[in-house]
């Protein structure tokens, strides 16, 4: 016997999982695991990015890298270099965050909906096997 | 503006029936330009440039996510420029890992700008995308913008740095190489022009757009095209930079009318895919295909007619009453019995 309520009740949660699916696989995370991996992401890609754009700058001053081969202050440029970078880990790290933080927010609003139409689909379920064990006494 | 009306569900329907063949054939048509105009501009006699190799990228494109098509002009840009010079091809690919790992991946909703913008330069419309941008999207598209501006002089720099001839495989010329084209890249005042300009552009469709009015997108769209004007113009003087200012005039207005075009088809068109899914349940599996109801509207005719008066075999009068049906697009189909409810009468008797 086909339950209208409950098919269009299923339809509606799947025609939802299927549009939604970045937002349903937020829900695998806690907050703050989703968090955290989008940080180490992002200061992952600021290496890189910080890397590559060190060697383009090294590229850039390659003649004058070499004849002051000598002179050049290196503790003191590895200072500077070393600042430079844990600053844009810092910025990058805190822009991801921010974002990360937005798109929980955004997805938490759009999951209410889909989380209230998952607890009447398990309440339906629970009525069901509630009358079948009353229907087995009987 | 009835028929206009009657087309609109016509058009709805027929993409809802052939929605799934008519998807890939446009995006198929959009990677074939965007890929004939990268060959035209950047033409150095690479494999990519073959037309066969063109439609075969094409038809990869039509079938993959949006991201994969930018990704594939991005490789055959890269590969023409590697046709030319090597070393201008790495650092092409440099540029744009930049770009990406420290801009690009922090707005991938609005990605496919920094493929957009560089192929409208091409056709001179490049104004259209930051406007697009703001009625679409929010702030952070600016940083999209931003880069789209940077891939398209990047390309316009390696053009130009390639037509001079750089010749040499000593390290000594490649260095000199890089530091002639970053040095060139880097301090041209036209791109970080650009690159304000387009953000302005963009923030400020953005907030006419959230306007509490009717009609806000419209205002949206020629506010941005006139601070695009305003600022090119300005931006031009003040910064002594060479811009030809009536095409950037005939560009602004032609990317104003097309993205009014396109917002009144968006608005208008209000067109929902047919979705199909399936899930199970404990007894049955569940394969449903969910079609969006499209309203049949059938104008109501208007007509006004006045009727003699007639009798019946009783002698009695019976004034037929006027038939009033209005004409109203859109409207449902009326029920005739209702309508004779509340009718006029006009007796002509004492006129005649």
């Amino acid at each position: 016997m086909l339950n209208d309520v409950k098919i269009r009740l299923m339809t509606q949660l799947s025609l939802f999982e299927k549009q939604h699916k970045k937002d349903i696989e937020l829900t695998r995370f806690y907050q703050s695991d989703y968090i955290r991996l989008q940080i180490v992401k992002s200061i992952v890609a600021a290496t890189a990015g910080f890397l590559l754009v060190g060697g383009l700058v090294l590229l850039y001053n390659l003649e004058y890298i070499i004849e002051e081969a000598v002179r050049i202050p290196y503790q003191e440029w590895g200072y500077r270099i070393l600042a430079c970078y844990f600053v844009s880990l810092a910025v990058y790290g805190l822009i991801s965050a921010i974002i990360a933080v937005v798109r929980l927010h955004r997805a938490q609003v759009r999951l209410q909906g889909y989380r209230k139409n998952l607890r009447r689909l398990r309440q339906m379920y629970q009525e069901e096997l509630q009358n079948q064990g009353k229907g087995g006494k009987s | 503006m009835t028929d206009i009306l009657v087309w609109k569900e016509q058009f709805i329907r027929i993409y809802q029936k052939y929605g799934n063949v008519i998807r890939p054939v446009l995006r198929f048509l959009v990677a074939f330009l965007t890929f004939m105009l990268i060959n035209h501009s950047l033409n150095y006699g690479a494999f990519v440039g073959k037309m066969p190799v063109v439609v075969v990228l094409s038809l990869v494109a039509a079938f993959v996510p949006a991201s994969v098509l930018v990704l594939l002009s991005a490789f055959v840009a890269v590969v023409q420029i590697y046709e030319a010079s090597l070393e201008l091809a790495l650092l092409s690919v440099i540029i744009l890992l930049i770009l990406y790992l420290l801009f690009i991946r922090y707005s991938s909703d609005t990605g496919y700008a920094v493929l957009f913008i560089p192929i409208l330069f091409l056709i001179k419309i490049p104004y259209l995308v930051p406007i697009v941008l703001g009625l679409v999207a929010g702030p952070a598209a600016v940083v999209s913008s931003a880069c789209g501006v940077a891939v398209h002089y990047w390309f316009l720099h390696v053009n130009e740095t390639i037509s001079q001839n750089y010749t040499g495989q000593s390290v000594e010329d490649i260095v000199s190489l890089y530091r002639f084209i970053l040095n060139s890249y880097f301090s041209d005042r036209q791109m970080v022009m650009a690159m304000v300009i387009f953000s302005v552009v963009l923030l400020i469709t953005y907030l006419f757009r959230r306007m509490d009015r009717d009609y806000a997108f419209y205002i949206a769209i020629g506010a941005g095209c006139v601070v695009n004007l305003i600022t090119f113009s300005l931006g031009a003087l003040i910064f002594d930079v060479d811009m030809n200012i009536f095409s950037i005039f005939a560009g602004t207005v032609v990317s104003g009318v097309l993205a009014l075009v396109m917002e009144v088809v968006h608005m208008t068109l209000d067109y929902k895919a047919v979705e199909t899914t399936q899930f199970e349940d404990d007894d049955y599996y569940y394969y449903v295909k969910a079609v969006p109801k499209v309203k049949v509207t059938a104008p109501k005719k208007k007509v006004k007619r006045i009727h003699a008066q007639k009798s019946t075999e009783n002698g009695q009068d019976i004034s037929r009453a006027i038939e009033n049906v209005t004409n109203i697009p859109g409207a449902e189909v009326p029920d005739l019995e209702e309508e004779f409810d509340d009718l006029e009468t006009i007796d002509l008797r004492n006129k005649r």
